[in-house]
């Protein structure tokens, strides 16, 4: 397992703070977004850029979020020991969820500006355009801010000569990643899977657009307050950034070489509201089917859910939605699961999200700790589950869900449980 | 775990420069006709970009009765909606004969180029009184001034999800963004979907155009567009002495995938077997560096083992052939190492010039041509291939098709992050 978050740069670090209740949201600082309708984000902090470009010139270009998903795979790699040797490269593979970079702003907004147009319905002269974009935007930089180049860096670095793909999937990647993952080693393709996400969105044209679609708090003034999933004054989710990796493997390959493990994936449901662009079904029926396929595929009811760490974003919509959901399948026990959301702490790392909530639910085994969802004060009506308010609580967890669902009506769930050595 | 199922092609939808609908598209293939023409339309005003395979007598409104969705929706969602629409009705299903949450979807898409001009008016509005770009002002101004859906135009996964409203498809869904084997790797990875039991059915393809200032410069800025001055129909030409690039062009593909059992059960008319599918990464940093062909064949070799198929047993291959030379003849390289013992049987064709290149789509159409010669027994010449470059000695169809049969033909499809999918399609 390995982590970027903006609670820290390695597992251990986001655990510690998530357990400790604290918030990694602050003012946005990676560009002046002091006019814009939302100013604050989850950025990552003190990360080590010139680390990685010391010792791998090829990636003078990356973007941001590529780094993140390096230093998250190289902490998980060293974790499950996989030095060479350890895995036959050629059954090794690689299914991820990263993003893109955004625009390269500066070059991109140069052109532009040079290339307006005075007058008429044309805003853009596309030949100005053409002309200017090859003065002074970069190749390699235009190249980098793709979504498969993050893959591409890994597999290189990594040695990865087994399967490779790469989903984007909006807010669900990752969890669909490592699901996917999983499903290829349960087939026989790979003996080793790297799954998970990263992706950063705090750039300007990323923080407008989800400010257009009313989807972002505005609690500017209390960043460590804006993201609070289920509080009755929740006024939308707080972008993050960062990476989740996770090491999956089959279990005879991971016996075989000792390899200490730290549970199971044993569910992965994925369905699709086909509802409404804008709007989830106000059933949530395809989120409330992704549950119910994760736990088929584990074997396992609502009596065995020990831990749902939920989407939770924050925004009115989905929280008393995954609420209904959640009491939809889960009967009469409902009211007893723990239901956290730790985007409380973290914000929303789109993308990379369900990365890092899974390895999440695979501490929360580890240590019987559930972590919290923070800035939980006024109960909202329409949200009345098990929250685990403000503060960890220790409870043993042997199965834990994981919720995922993408902007669109993409709807995952994993099933994570305990390794009991059997 | 299941026993792995079958899994068959019971429909295709395609929107090409061709045409609307597979017919038009493979008809032209058959007959090495390129749909290339002269890039004036575009109205790009670019002295350097000369030719493109653009869509004619497109009209969304024809595939898509909710008006206003399409405002909701750019140009590749357009088009993956209108190949869905007919990918459905080639395989005669309809809402009453399929349960909604036993199809998926899984399309191949990168990112979507802004609409300039759309992104323009709140960029523009970001300028302060000497002209200068001011992240204040845009803040302040330019944001507030965008249209307020604007950024769920240009999400990856908006294709994939648009085609599931549309079609109310509510199994599982997935978007593949691996550079031009994005749309290949989305059919693969359908095709486990329903090969696992997720589903029954799954709408997989791909959808892409970079016909807009953003794409064409990010490919100019790459050097990989071809540069040649020649008729537009004959310009692009892979594999020949002449390649020297990509010219682009823009489309989707959608296939109807979908067990045998449940194909069989209705009653389909099945177009092709899909038997096979591998994926891998080339090992080298610099994805166009001519000396690593080693990714590519393993992609193929894993997709001839998952078929539990011999080189021996392939007829043909529909080969990746983009045009930029170095890729031509790393291809090459890798197909010679794997097929040379049964080069006597093999037919290569390559189809990339009827369309122009569909980047993160080409995967999609091409693979209906894959399946098109098993179901037909004819293979469409390598358009616009005269004299081959020599380090590209390939059985190539040149000229005219080839009638013979064809049992199995395999895909290959190479992206640009050195991204490598095969696909093998079996006469049913």
């Amino acid at each position: 397992m390995g982590a970027v978050t903006p609670l820290g740069n390695s597992v251990r670090d986001t655990w510690l703070r998530l357990t400790q209740a604290k918030s990694g949201i602050g003012p946005i600082t990676l560009f002046d977004a002091s006019r814009f309708p939302t100013r604050i984000a989850g950025e990552v902090k003190g990360f080590s850029f010139e680390k990685w470009l010391e010792r791998n010139p090829p990636l003078s270009c990356a973007g941001r979020s590529t780094f993140f998903a390096l230093q998250a795979a190289a902490e998980a790699y060293k974790g499950a020991m996989l030095e060479p040797l350890a895995v036959n490269p050629n059954r090794f593979g690689i299914y991820f969820g990263a993003g893109d970079s955004g625009i390269d702003f500066g070059p991109f907004i140069k052109t532009m500006v040079a290339s307006f147009t005075k007058e008429g319905a044309e805003v853009v002269d596309k030949g100005k355009y053409l002309q200017q974009a090859s003065q002074n935007m970069s190749a390699l930089r235009e190249l980098e801010n793709q979504p498969f180049m993050t893959v591409t860096h890994l597999t290189r670095l990594f040695d990865i000569r087994g399967p490779v793909s790469n989903c984007l999937t909006a807010c669900a990647a990752s969890s669909q990643a490592i699901g996917e993952a999983f499903e290829w080693i349960r087939r026989g393709d790979a003996d080793v899977m790297m799954a998970g996400g990263s992706h950063s969105m705090i750039y300007p044209m990323g923080v407008a657009g989800f400010s257009l679609l009313t989807a972002l708090s505005t609690r500017n003034d209390d960043p460590q307050k804006a993201s609070r999933p289920f509080d009755k004054k929740r006024d939308g989710f707080v972008i993050g950034e960062g990476a989740g990796v996770l090491i999956l493997e089959d279990l005879e390959h991971a016996r075989k070489r000792k390899a200490s493990i730290h549970g199971e994936v044993v569910g992965y449901g994925s369905t699709a509201d086909a509802y409404r662009l804008t709007d989830m079904d106000p059933e949530g029926r395809g989120a409330a089917r992704a549950m119910e396929i994760a736990m088929e595929k584990a074997c396992v009811g609502p009596q065995n859910i020990d831990y749902i760490n939920a989407h939770g974003t924050s925004t009115a919509v989905n929280d008393s939605l995954e609420t209904l959901v959640i009491k939809k399948v889960m009967g009469d026990y409902a009211p007893k699961i723990p239901v956290s959301s730790t985007k409380s702490m973290l914000g929303h790392m789109i993308a990379a999200a369900g990365g890092v909530e899974a390895i999440i639910c695979l501490m929360a085994m580890r240590d019987s700790m559930i972590p919290p969802t923070i800035n939980y004060e006024e109960p909202d009506p329409d949200c009345d589950l098990d929250y685990v308010p403000n503060t960890a609580r220790r409870s043993n967890v042997n199965l834990a869900l994981s919720n995922s669902f993408g902007f669109g009506g993409q709807n995952i769930c994993l099933a994570l449980r305990r390794y009991d050595g059997s | 775990m299941t026993e792995k199922r079958r899994v068959v092609i019971t429909g295709f939808g395609v929107i090409t420069p061709c045409g609307n609908g597979w017919e038009p598209y493979w008809e032209a293939a058959l007959h090495g006709r390129s749909a290339i023409r002269s890039a004036d339309p575009l109205k790009l005003n670019c002295p350097s970009f000369k030719y493109a395979g653009m869509l004619s007598g497109f009209e969304p409104k024809e595939f898509i009765e909710n008006r206003k969705s399409i405002k909701l929706m750019s140009r590749e969602i357009q088009m993956a909606v209108a190949a869905s629409r007919l990918a459905l009705k080639d395989a005669k299903l309809s809402p009453e004969n399929y349960d909604p949450t036993r199809v998926g979807v899984t399309l191949g898409t990168g990112i979507i180029n802004n609409d300039l001009d759309e992104i323009g008016v709140g960029l523009r509005n970001g300028l302060d009184e000497n002209g200068h770009f001011s992240m204040t002002k845009f803040g302040q101004d330019g944001v507030r001034s965008l249209f307020p859906l604007w950024f769920l135009k240009y999400l990856p996964n908006m294709p994939a999800c648009h085609v599931s409203v549309a079609n109310h498809l509510r199994g599982p869904n997935n978007t593949i963004t691996t550079s031009s084997a994005a749309s290949t790797q989305a059919i693969g990875e359908a095709y486990r979907v329903i090969e696992r039991g997720d589903a029954d059915i799954m709408l997989a393809g791909g959808t892409d155009s970079k016909l807009n200032a953003m794409g064409i410069s990010r490919f100019q800025l790459l050097s990989l567009l071809s540069t040649r001055e020649a008729s537009p129909e004959k310009v692009y030409c892979p594999f020949d002495k002449k390649h020297d690039g990509i010219v682009l062009g823009e489309g989707a593909g959608i296939l109807v995938l979908e067990s045998l059992e449940s194909a069989k059960k209705r009653g389909a008319l099945i177009h092709a077997e899909l038997a096979g599918y591998g994926s891998s990464s080339d090992f080298n940093y610099d994805p166009r560096d001519p000396d690593d062909f080693t990714g590519k064949r393993v992609a193929i070799r894993r997709a001839l083992e998952d078929a539990s198929l011999e080189p021996a047993d392939v007829d043909v291959l529909v080969a990746n052939g983009s045009g930029i030379p170095q890729e031509d003849i790393q291809e090459s390289l890798a197909v010679h190492s794997f097929y040379s013992s049964s080069f006597k049987k093999l037919h290569v064709t390559a189809v990339k010039p009827v369309t122009g290149n569909l980047v993160y789509a080409t995967g999609s159409i091409e693979a209906v041509v894959a399946a098109l010669t098993t179901k037909n027994g004819q293979v469409p010449p390598v358009t616009n291939l005269e004299s081959p470059d020599p380090e590209c000695p390939l059985p190539f169809v040149t000229d005219k098709a080839k009638s013979c049969q064809v049992n199995v033909a395999v895909l290959n499809t190479f992206g640009l992050g050195g991204q490598n999918a095969s696909l093998v399609f079996k006469k049913c």
